[in-house]
């Protein structure tokens, strides 16, 4: 017989005490997971005890699953145009976008006719969304064997500087990996979190967060609680990738190889590989001898020096002390007020890099958590935060758009609606006019970028607003109103303002993928198998199910008392009965129907709640504003 | 839910243009943990559907509120006074030959960063000898308040173009 629980004292005996979540850094180079476990946030590892998941994926022959992590990574130099490795520098870009890192990259490219790109390998073309979500669930698998349960949620780290597309793919991959994304979290605010909870300096902190493959810089401000990003600025394609392949560039010409992208695929995977260990013995050392070998070519051997090597690397530090000056500067902080300075990702390693951030900042960077580890710890306590794990909230995050988001004006000008640096969530709408007598449509271009001109942003959706009732030219007035969300994520609606006829249009920019496609994806997967998804799709609902009547017990516990009337109670009493009976019984999609029908007749409760808070929030200090 | 209460009520300040800025930190970093988003991730749908909401109305309410230009545009619209385009023209010849040499000022610096830094610096300046005019004229004479309001843009567009530069430089 099971024994009675009781729980300690202060404590609630709810079943669904402890939620399950975990943080994600899905790195260029290297992926982590981690959780929170008694207050305390730790990486989970793999059967072999490691923690790092090197973010490569080999694929193999059609029906044999591919391979992710160590294994892959040390096939890259026999197996190059099927193992994957830096994917992250490309997903969200599309195929014409392409050509400025093509070079880098030994795969093949596949013809496609969508726009989102696909390489060629053994078991067929894939998508960058597709790899990332192999190395997602892989992590994904490691949290569920670990934790002994299902997740309720995950946080994902993407670059502070990533834009709406690459953002919108993250969380594609995610999805295919059957993960639910709780938020994406920029990178550099997720280790602002790891190093805020050790010790909750008040102050302004500058996080240089430079990995394999991109550059961030934020500049927060904590104050009581709550982290405010002042300002972000970076670089998606710059990282210790680009000193490695300065490196390699530099070997082969030692070997005689004028232009490395002429050579083979695997030649540049050697060089590169050689690259990164030298750039590695080079820690803590001064020279470290050099001997390369490779086909046919000429063997060359010598010493490699510290100084040659900071000679071929300084370029790429240098740019990105460029990129913290403009972020100091947006952030309206002179570099004397910042307090802390904290170094994050793996390039942060490199001596060279922590002597001009301290040259810069006048002051010695901070380094207390693992610099590979810090981001996904900060994850992990954002996602233990957001699933309500934490009894009084928690800290904080108040987060910015790294880029300007705007349309497309006469004359093909860059028209700013929600500049950079703006907090997030954000809402704000602009009035435009029609340019022709009778124009009955209006083109709306949506642009993300800081350049004037159209042509040199980045264009992240079209869409046509029609049945503008004809006019004269500017009578018209139409309103484009753009909302970005908590996970920096856009959605724009349009719709004329004079006339009785509404046209309404909601775009979310999407390139990753449409929903059809990504179901399509997960139709396709051997991961998961008919039972399996159905078991999942039910267990999900299951989840949502518990959600929704967890919000709706607390807030009656608070409030329901003041705001319904007893047969109004009653009545939401009645409907939560009926959604516990179906959760346990029913089936995922009526589950799924209940829950929306519990929803839409407890929207007008959220409501007066919501009301209730807002007259709440100053009415100690009303008083004496309205007696002045 | 009442999303129309202005910004000053909202935030929990006088209507006023001058700003206790050390008090309207306070009351946004309040009104956010209150609202945000993180905070009802938990909630039923429409509750994220209002959070969402407010938090986007209160982060826009603290950045009008803390912009001395923008700060001074909303209470003309508080009054019913309407700003108008950007591009209207303003009939001070004055004002426009200062505007015109300062542009070319502005060209002449345009490789220079520190010059550049110090030109902002300079405009700023200008923009908060204009808030303290407006701050006398928003009550008693409107229509004069808002002539000084778009001098303040013409001023805000020369900082613009200024960091465009700076932008390009670094």
């Amino acid at each position: 017989m099971a024994l009675l629980q009781i729980s300690e004292p202060g404590q609630s005996a709810a079943p669904h005490q402890h939620h399950l979540a975990v943080g994600i850094d899905l790195g260029t180079t290297n992926s982590l997971v981690a959780t929170l476990r008694s207050g305390e946030a730790e990486t989970l590892v793999d059967a072999t005890g490691e923690s790092i998941l090197p973010s490569v994926v080999r694929y193999r022959a059609v029906g044999e699953p591919p391979v992710v992590g160590k294994m892959a990574e040390d096939a890259s130099v026999e197996d190059p145009l099927n193992t994957l490795s830096s994917i992250k520098r490309i997903i969200g870009k599309r195929v014409e976008e392409l050509d400025e890192i093509a070079g880098q990259y030994p795969y093949t490219f596949a013809e496609s006719d969508s726009s989102v790109p696909r390489i060629a390998t053994i078991a067929g073309a894939v998508s960058p969304i597709e790899v990332s979500a192999e190395i997602l669930s892989v992590l994904r698998q490691r949290a569920v064997e670990t934790l002994g349960g299902e997740l309720e949620g995950a946080v994902i780290t993407v670059p502070a500087y990533f834009d709406d597309a690459q953002r919108q793919a993250t969380k594609d991959a995610a999805r295919l990996a059957g993960l639910k994304v709780l938020r994406l979290l920029n990178e550099p605010t997720a280790a602002a979190v790891a190093y805020g909870l050790d010790s909750q300096p008040e102050g302004i902190h500058a996080i240089y967060d430079f990995g394999g493959g991109t550059f961030d810089i934020s500049i927060l401000r904590l104050t009581k609680g709550v982290f405010e990003v002042l300002s972000t600025a970076g670089d998606a394609v710059l990282g210790g990738d680009d000193m490695d392949a300065g490196i390699a560039r530099w070997m082969g010409e030692q070997m005689g190889v004028e232009a490395l992208s002429a050579h083979s695929p695997a030649l540049t995977r050697y060089l590169l590989s050689q690259a990164r260990d030298a750039k590695e013995r080079l820690t803590g050392r001064n020279e470290t001898p050099l001997q390369l070998q490779y086909g046919e070519l000429p063997e060359w051997s010598g010493d490699f020096t510290v100084a040659q090597m900071e000679q071929l690397i300084a370029p790429v530090a240098d740019r990105t002390l460029r990129i913290v000056r403009r972020a100091l500067r947006d952030a309206g902080v002179e570099k004397g007020e910042v307090s802390e300075v904290v170094l994050v990702g793996g390039s942060t390693r490199i001596p060279l890099v922590q002597r001009k951030v301290e040259s810069l900042f006048e002051r010695a960077p901070l380094q207390g958590i693992d610099p590979e580890r810090v981001v996904a710890i900060g994850a992990a306590i954002q996602a233990d935060i957001l699933v309500g794990n934490k009894k009084e909230g928690g800290l904080l995050l108040l987060d910015v758009t790294p880029l300007s988001l705007g349309l497309e004006i006469m004359g093909g000008m860059s028209e700013v609606v929600i500049p950079r640096n703006t907090t997030i969530p954000v809402a704000r709408a602009q009035e435009f006019t029609t340019f022709k007598d009778g124009q009955t449509a209006m083109s709306i271009h949506v642009l993300q970028g800081e350049r004037e001109m159209v042509v040199d942003n980045r264009s992240l959706a079209r869409f046509d607003l029609r049945g503008i009732p004809p006019m004269v030219a500017g009578a018209a007035r139409i309103r484009v109103t753009f909302q970005v969300d908590a996970d920096g994520l856009l959605s724009v609606s349009a719709r004329e303002e004079t006339s009785a006829v509404e046209a309404e249009i909601e775009v979310r920019p999407s390139y990753g993928l449409s929903d059809g496609e990504v179901e399509g994806m997960l139709k396709d997967s051997y991961r998961f198998a008919e039972a399996d998804r159905d078991a999942r799709r039910l267990r999900e609902q299951q989840v949502e199910a518990d959600r929704t009547l967890e919000a709706l017990e607390a807030a009656l516990e608070k409030d329901g008392a003041t705001l319904l009337s007893s047969e109004e109670r009653a009545a939401m009493e009645q409907l939560m009965d009926d959604l516990r009976a179906i959760a346990e019984s029913g089936q995922a999609r009526e589950i799924e129907k209940k829950i929306e029908y519990v929803n839409r007749e407890s929207e007008f409760y959220a409501a007066r709640r919501m009301d209730q808070s807002v007259q709440q929030a100053f009415s100690g200090q009303r008083i004496e504003d309205i007696s002045k | 839910m009442d999303l129309t209460r202005h910004y000053f009520d909202l935030l929990g300040l006088p209507v006023d243009y001058s700003v206790d800025r050390e008090k309207l930190s306070v009351n946004y970093r309040q009104l956010q943990q209150q609202f945000h988003p993180d905070r009802f991730v938990s909630a039923a749908d429409q509750e994220r559907r209002f959070s969402l909401q407010m938090a986007s109305r209160i982060n826009e309410g603290n950045r009008v509120l803390r912009d001395p230009i923008e700060r001074a545009k909303y209470l003309l619209e508080l009054q019913g006074v309407e700003m108008g385009t950007d591009g209207e023209t303003l009939r001070d010849p004055q004002f426009l030959l200062e505007q015109m040499e300062l542009r070319e000022n502005l060209e002449e610096i345009q490789q220079d960063i520190e010059g550049l830094e110090r030109f902002v610096e300079q405009i700023e300046q200008q923009i908060r000898q204009q808030g303290e005019r407006f701050s006398t004229q928003w009550q008693e004479s409107p229509e004069q308040a808002r002539t000084t309001v778009q001098q303040m843009q013409f001023f805000q567009r020369l900082i613009h173009q200024a960091e465009l530069l700076l932008d390009e430089l670094i």
